[in-house]
């Protein structure tokens, strides 16, 4: 650009910016049609596909277009080379400006001239002479018609817009299901104390995961029933047998503790270290505790019956060196079946923490048929219902009492009766008459006495079978309910008929029969003398309050059958 | 020589051809460009339409010497270029001597060109293209400004040798006397048949002519414009991509670099005779027909089907639109 040609530059400056606007409107109207019909073909498409997102996109689409002409306008590289050409076409001024730019203008004879010829141009003309703008022709007319069109379509009533709410409430199910999912881990977590339990809840995140970028209920549910089962295919068949066995055997140090020690395998550490400085009488007596502790662990838990009793037969031998080196791996293998034991209660306690999620997600997808089914016009309802009916349950229980001896058992048992319905149904949906789902019965108990198990609301606590502290009686293993400070121990758990009712059985009628199996299951398994002695005990002393009843009226909390004063 | 002298006496001398020349505007700026760009002119017409006339008439104006051929089948080059012939010396002896043709001059008429034989019509090419004549082992340069001025009937084609296109492409331009409007040809008439025929008077002498022929190459012309005339002369060939349908059908060969360099000269020449200082892309394109007309080399078909070089050269201004700033909504 010529110094010496200021109106020359201003304006081809100015034919630039003029240059810009035109190439906008230009680039509007050949482009209107063509976005405002994908516009049109998007807002058409949400009319018959109840995806959420064609109207969107096609809004998006019109804004992106506005925004990629401006910005194009903007970042275009507009030369004065190319501002002279469009002005001298648009002034007609025979390529002055045009060859101003590429001439010298100090050569004689022809510089100065082309300079002043392009000067007395620049100063009788303007930017907007050399650059008209193109009026709106038929192309814009006919952008508008269709943009029109599309906005028109999209403001009137969608049918798919029902089915898009219906989708996104399903949505929001679904990441509803997997935050109580996450936040039923997170409780699990909170109790895990091992490094294998924390495995095995960790399995839960993948879940988690998938549905959180999941959004129907039905794949919800699937993904959530495949978690519980692979879970649940990681919990040993032996379980309960490998846990009472390692429970027996931790109870059994706790209240006559082998050597100093505060868990099994630093007990049988520190007896084993102690061996040499044993009296013959007190290698004897320790000698037949072993053998007593290795037959209580010969079903549960064989590797360290096997240690034990390798361990005593080589005291009774009098051999202290493979006595001492037994107890170590009596030691190990105990701790390795302890952690076995929780690395499967976790497994269980997850895997029944999906099962239950995804109960709820087939109770919430039966709830939405229901309301879909049953209203045909929007509403919201709260429905509430009550079933009847019998409910029946089983349930297995192991424990070990206290007071007379030593030992540990197993028991199966059969419910009866006790079938709390639970009226936590679900709302229907929208129907303006709502589904109503029972809730899952009560879970039944051995003898029928007791009445245990998890509601529909209630997660299974890590360790669903847990302790509470040792009562005077005995201690009572309660399955997913409180203590009841019974003694003996109950594992129970089932699931009843999804109604609410009052069912009382005496307990004189079921007790015999359940004595007989509690009998029956202990001859199976191998319990100490001591353990047996405790369950025959117990059968003896219900049978002294054989004028009680079991009544189940509601079974939302499972600590709740005091509640009626029913419980023996 | 400075351009508004230029274009002063560019303007003096039409308007002196003017006095004479009724009409005939166009055919009137086509000799003036092809004098001042140095170039020749092919004129193509029917016979009565003045032909002659514009060449004595310029032949006065700028004070030059003008010869007239009429091109025969029986004319032979060294009635053009001049003979030696046998003279007697001083001294009693005998020596030969050279007498100019008549392409000896500054402006010399061709009149039916395409009536001689091709050995003739082949003479005139060194006499166009160098500018000299070679006779007798001799070169001789011709006289500054040379212009030659050919004519040809575009009818009575019997007996005629079409112009080779070695030797039209030679040609600047080549320009069509078009048959005056009834207002022309009333005022051709009045003037003719009156009495006392106009006379056109010197405006320019020859120094002054050759000062103008001088200047006009040095005319600036932009690089877009250049790049214009050289797209215009690619498109004329067939199997360049941008060529126009119509002249990937009819024209077997399109135009030589000449025709470029004759474009951007014409230009140049046309610029200064409007009085400004650069050429321009509408100077291309103003004459483009005239100058590419003649060098386009049509196909049987084109005859066949009735398709002129005018038309096939206006398909080309179609199919090769003028630079614009390139910008969707920029002026064109």
């Amino acid at each position: 650009m010529n110094a010496t040609a200021p109106e020359v530059q201003h304006l081809l400056v100015a034919v630039r910016r003029r240059l810009r606007l035109g190439w906008v409107l230009a680039t509007t109207y050949w482009a209107a049609p063509a976005v405002a019909a994908l516009a049109l073909a998007l807002v058409v498409i949400g009319r018959f596909r109840p995806w959420a997102w064609p109207e969107r996109a096609a809004l998006g689409v019109a804004a992106a277009a506005v925004l990629a002409v401006v910005v194009a306008a903007l970042v275009q590289r507009i030369s004065l080379r190319r501002a002279a050409l469009a002005a001298d076409r648009g002034l007609n001024t025979r390529d002055a400006f045009s060859t101003v730019l590429e001439t010298d203008i100090a050569a004689e004879p022809f510089g100065p001239r082309i300079a002043a010829r392009a000067g007395e141009l620049a100063r009788v003309h303007r930017g907007r002479e050399a650059v008209a703008l193109r009026r709106p022709g038929r192309r814009l007319a006919l952008a508008l018609a269709i943009g029109g069109g599309a906005i028109g379509l999209a403001l009137v009533t969608n049918p798919q817009d029902r089915i898009r709410s219906d989708q996104a409430a399903e949505r929001k199910a679904v990441a509803a299901l997997a935050d109580q999912l996450a936040a039923e881990k997170a409780k699990l977590a909170a109790l895990a104390k091992t490094d294998a339990e924390r495995a095995a809840l960790d399995e839960l995140n993948a879940a988690i995961a998938e549905l959180r970028t999941t959004d129907t209920l039905a794949k919800a549910e699937d993904i959530l029933r495949q978690t519980a089962a692979d879970l649940s295919s990681k919990v040993p068949n032996d379980l309960l047998t490998a846990k009472a066995a390692a429970k027996g055997l931790t109870r059994n140090l706790e209240s006559r503790p082998l050597a100093a020690g505060a868990t099994t395998a630093d007990q049988l550490t520190n007896a084993a270290a102690g061996l040499e400085n044993a009296t013959p009488e007190e290698r004897k007596q320790l000698a037949e505790r072993l053998a007593a502790l290795a037959e209580s662990q010969r079903v549960g838990d064989p590797t360290t019956a096997k240690q034990l009793a390798a361990a005593a037969s080589a005291l009774q031998a009098g051999d202290v060196g493979t006595a001492a080196t037994s107890l170590q791996g009596a030691a190990a293998s105990a701790t390795a079946a302890q952690n076995r034991v929780a690395a499967g209660e976790a497994s269980k306690a997850a895997s029944a923490t999906a099962a239950s999620t995804a109960a709820k997600a087939a109770a919430q997808r039966a709830a939405n048929a229901a309301g879909k089914a049953n209203g045909n016009k929007p509403g919201s309802g709260k429905g509430s219902g009550s079933g009847k009916g019998q409910g029946s349950g089983s349930g297995s229980g192991s424990g070990k009492g206290q007071g007379t001896g030593q030992g540990s058992g197993q028991g199966q048992g059969q419910g009866q009766g006790g079938g709390g319905g639970n009226p936590s149904g679900v709302v229907g949906g929208q129907g303006a008459g709502g589904g109503t789902q029972g809730g899952k019965g009560g879970a039944g108990r051995p003898g029928g006495k007791l009445e245990t198990g998890p509601n529909n609301d209630e997660t299974p606590k890590l360790g669903d079978i847990t302790l509470p502290p040792t009562g005077a009686d005995g201690e009572t293993i309660n399955a997913g309910g409180a203590p009841t400070g019974e003694p003996g121990e109950v594992i129970g758990k089932g699931d009843g008929a999804t109604q609410a009712g009052s069912v009382s059985v005496p307990v004189a009628n079921v007790l015999p029969k359940y004595r007989d199996q509690a009998l029956d299951a202990l001859d199976r398994s191998a319990v100490p003398p001591a353990d047996r002695k405790l369950v025959t005990d117990y059968f003896d002393r219900l049978a002294g309050n054989t004028n009680t009843t079991t009544n189940t009226t509601d079974s939302t909390n499972s600590n709740t059958n005091n509640k009626d004063g029913s419980t023996p | 020589m400075t351009p508004d002298r230029y274009g002063e006496l560019a303007h003096a001398i039409e308007a002196e051809i003017g006095k004479v020349i009724v009409g005939q505007h166009e055919l009137v700026r086509a000799v003036l460009v092809c004098l001042l760009a140095e170039g020749h002119v092919l004129l193509e017409g029917v016979p009565g339409l003045g032909k002659t006339q514009l060449v004595k008439t310029l032949g006065s104006v700028i004070g030059g010497e003008f010869s007239r051929v009429q091109f025969t089948p029986d004319l032979m080059p060294a009635d053009i270029t001049g003979t030696q012939i046998l003279e007697d010396r001083p001294d009693g002896g005998k020596t030969f001597a050279f007498r100019p043709g008549p392409i000896f001059a500054n402006l010399v008429l061709a009149d039916e060109i395409n009536r001689a034989t091709p050995k003739t019509q082949s003479a005139l090419l060194e006499a166009m293209q160098e500018r000299t004549v070679t006779a007798a082992g001799e070169t001789r340069k011709l006289p500054q400004p040379f212009l030659v001025m050919a004519t040809q009937n575009p009818i009575e084609m019997e007996g005629t040798y079409p112009l080779p296109e070695a030797q039209l492409d030679r040609f600047l331009i080549k320009a069509i006397v078009r048959f005056p409007t009834a207002e022309e040809l009333v005022d051709v008439v009045n003037r003719t048949t009156g009495g006392v025929a106009p006379m056109a008077q010197q405006v320019v002498d020859l120094d002054e002519l050759l000062g103008m022929i001088r200047l006009t190459p040095q005319t600036p012309a932009a690089s877009h414009v250049v790049r214009h005339a050289v797209d215009l002369v690619l498109a004329t060939h067939p199997t360049q991509p941008q060529t126009p349908p119509l002249i990937a059908k009819y024209v077997r060969n399109g135009a030589s670099p000449r025709g470029a360099q004759a474009l951007i000269l014409a230009a140049k020449a046309a610029a200064l005779i409007d009085g400004r200082p650069n050429a321009s892309i509408d100077d291309i394109r103003a004459l483009a027909p005239a100058v590419l007309r003649h060098r386009l080399v049509v196909g049987y078909e084109a005859v066949a089907d009735g398709i002129g070089t005018d038309q096939l050269v206006n398909a080309l201004l179609d199919a090769v639109p003028p630079p614009s700033a390139g910008l969707r909504g920029s002026p064109t």
